[in-house]
Parts: structure tokens; sequence; C-alpha cells
């Protein structure tokens, strides 16, 4: 499975951590290629830039390091949505056959996409059932 | 090494061996999975002990909101 991370999520994970991170940490145990796109990674740096001008560099090398599967964001634009802003992140995905985009924004989510879905980390812990591991 | 080269050891194996080589692999996939998962949480701690405290917003839901308006604002909308 191909798991594209929306900015909102990557974001929530590096630095809230919290269940974003834990479902991030349990992809990769599992063995999910987590992806991120162009869009994505220029989306973190400018508001890196703007939230902490002087240490946007060293958490953006750091970021680098993690090795997340790289995406060249495509051109020309795929698919539809009602809420516009998001037409790159579902255009790209599709140009890659991702299926699933994990976000955190409320009108991605209720796009009614059914390929590829759009998740929240709560809706992909129980879609992988992966909340059984931590009880055991 | 390029995966023609590991089909052209691999057919070389016996039976037990080959089963050997495909417990190793097995072992070293799972090896690397935890080396990319512990690659992230040390990321994550570095990234901590740079903002010292400063988590940039109040909260998720208003980071969320912020990304969502941050996102509308670079594409005109």
């Amino acid at each position: 499975m191909k798991i594209l991370i929306d900015t909102n999520v990557l974001i929530s994970a590096l630095i809230f951590h919290g269940k974003p991170l834990a479902l991030l940490n349990k992809l990769i145990l599992k063995g999910y290629t987590i992806y991120v796109t162009s869009y994505i990674e220029q989306e973190f740096k400018e508001k890196l830039m703007q939230k902490w001008p002087y240490k946007a560099d060293n958490i953006y090398k750091i970021y680098k390091n993690i090795g997340f599967s790289f995406l060249r964001s495509s051109e020309e634009k795929f698919g539809t949505l009602r809420d516009e802003k998001d037409i790159q992140i579902l255009s790209d995905a599709i140009f890659y056959g991702i299926n699933v985009i994990l976000s955190g924004d409320k009108d991605f989510l209720e796009s009614g996409l059914k390929y590829p879905m759009v998740m929240s980390v709560s809706m992909l812990y129980d879609y992988l059932d992966l909340n059984k591991d931590e009880h055991n | 090494m390029n995966t023609a080269l590991v089909n052209e050891l691999y057919v070389q194996l016996s039976d037990e061996s080959k089963s050997d080589a495909i417990d190793y692999m097995e072992y070293l996939i799972e090896r690397d999975r935890k080396r990319r998962a512990e690659k992230l949480v040390k990321a994550c701690e570095e990234i901590d002990k740079i903002l010292d405290g400063d988590t940039g917003w109040a909260n998720e839901e208003e980071m969320v909101a912020d990304m969502a308006n941050f996102r509308k604002n670079k594409m005109k909308l």
C-alpha cells in the first residue's frame, strides 16, 4: 500500500508527535511505503521559514534525513475536488497510484473520494487494524 | 547488487540454503524497518531540541486550520 502524507500530518508527527508519529512509526515497521511530494516538501519548508526563520534550515535537514519516499509533483492536473486547494495533492496521488492520502484537513477528509482514499490518522489506524497491536 | 544477480545466486543454492537465505533476507528487512523507524524517532527528538518547547501553534487543530489557509492563499483561492 502506498501512503502519501499531507503537510499537516507531516507537521503533526514531527512537531506535535502523539498519534501521528506513532502511526508513521507503525507503518514503517509494518513495511508500508510512506511518500511525500515536492509540493508537500515545499509547503513544509515555507511554513518552517515562516514560523522559525532561524531554525528552519536545520529542521528541514533533519526531516530530509528521515528518508520518506520522494515523488516529484506532476505538472498536469488529475481529478476534481470541490475544495480546489487540495487538487495538487490529489493530482499527484492519482499520477503515482497512491492508495491512501493521509490528511488532517476536514474538507479533504469529507471530499468523498473513493480512490485514492483520504484518511485521517485515526481512520488509517482503524483501517489497518493497528490499534490491536497496542493492546497485545 | 541487482535483482538479476540475486536471482542468479539464489538458483545455485540447495533447497535448505534457499530457506536459510529467505530467513536471512526477512531478518534484514525487519532490521532495516527498525532502523528507519528509529531514524524517525531520533529526528523528532532532534527537532524537539531545536524548537525547545516552541511548537509554533497552540495545538494541532490550530495548525491544521493554519495549513489549510496557507494552501488557499498560495493558490490564491
